[in-house]
């Protein structure tokens, strides 16, 4: 299982930077509306448009961070990134949604 | 609402529910003393499939009806702050649970060897499925909260 396991960091660092460009992703798409209306022209939903989105810079950033071989950052601490990184977004989009509401 | 779409609203619950109910299983077998691996394994794929097929049915349901017809109907109710806030969170999060499942059974597929033997990376694999399951089950009651405000 050992030579398995390289591909493991890359996996994890590439959920991270997928959910940090969701966030992303949605924040400024609410902000510019020419943003989002390029997301409704391009995939016809702008929902769509932030699945496919996500899934390409995850799966396009799997082999870029596998090429890196990042073998010295622990896995143990990775997953307790994604764990931090994720509570975090889910904060960061509901006080912003929370906040739009608002104004 | 056509039977289509009732097939597409009702298949997303039901497979989210069952994504929630195969990590709930996860995040208590890894705690055992004797954890089964395979099971570990089994569990964190299903819940993987669970959620695939909950984002492809319920962005059939969201695109194609959501939108045209009940989220006119919650904007002009008493509760529009439930399409405003919650609903705009819970679609937009629930993005990450795909990704969040594939890590889950990347760790325990690739390192399971280590998963038996290292506590600390069997802890921080139960604290993503814990975060997993906390994710989903919020966004399972938003959508009960958003059901609830249609027509109020």
């Amino acid at each position: 299982m050992v030579e398995k396991k390289p591909i493991l960091s890359p996996i994890i660092l590439s959920a991270i930077l997928t959910i940090v460009a969701i966030v992303l992703l949605t924040v400024c798409g609410e902000l510019d509306a020419g943003f989002k209306g390029w997301f409704t022209q391009t995939f016809s939903h702008h929902w769509i448009g932030k699945s496919i989105i996500s899934t390409l810079v995850f799966l396009l950033s799997v082999p870029v961070f596998y090429v890196l071989n990042l073998k010295k950052i622990s896995s143990v601490s990775l997953v307790w990134l994604l764990v931090a990184v994720t509570n975090l977004s889910f904060g960061v989009l509901l006080a912003f949604f929370f906040i739009e509401s608002l104004f | 609402m056509n039977e289509v779409n009732i097939f597409f609203l009702v298949a997303h619950i039901f497979l989210g529910t069952l994504g929630i109910i195969f990590l709930t299983a996860y995040l208590l077998s890894i705690f055992k003393k004797e954890a089964d691996f395979k099971w570990l394994k089994i569990n964190s794929f299903l819940a993987l499939l669970s959620f695939l097929a909950s984002w492809i049915t319920g962005g059939y349901y969201y695109t194609s009806y959501y939108g045209k017809s009940v989220k006119p109907v919650i904007l002009k109710g008493e509760f529009s702050w439930v399409h405003s806030v919650l609903m705009e969170t819970k679609e937009h999060v629930f993005l990450f649970l795909p990704f969040l499942t594939l890590t889950l059974f990347a760790v325990t597929y690739f390192a399971h060897q280590d998963l038996k033997k290292d506590k600390k990376l069997s802890l921080a694999a139960a604290g993503l499925c814990f975060t997993t399951v906390s994710v989903a089950l919020a966004i399972m009651l938003s959508g009960i909260v958003i059901s609830g405000a249609v027509g109020k």
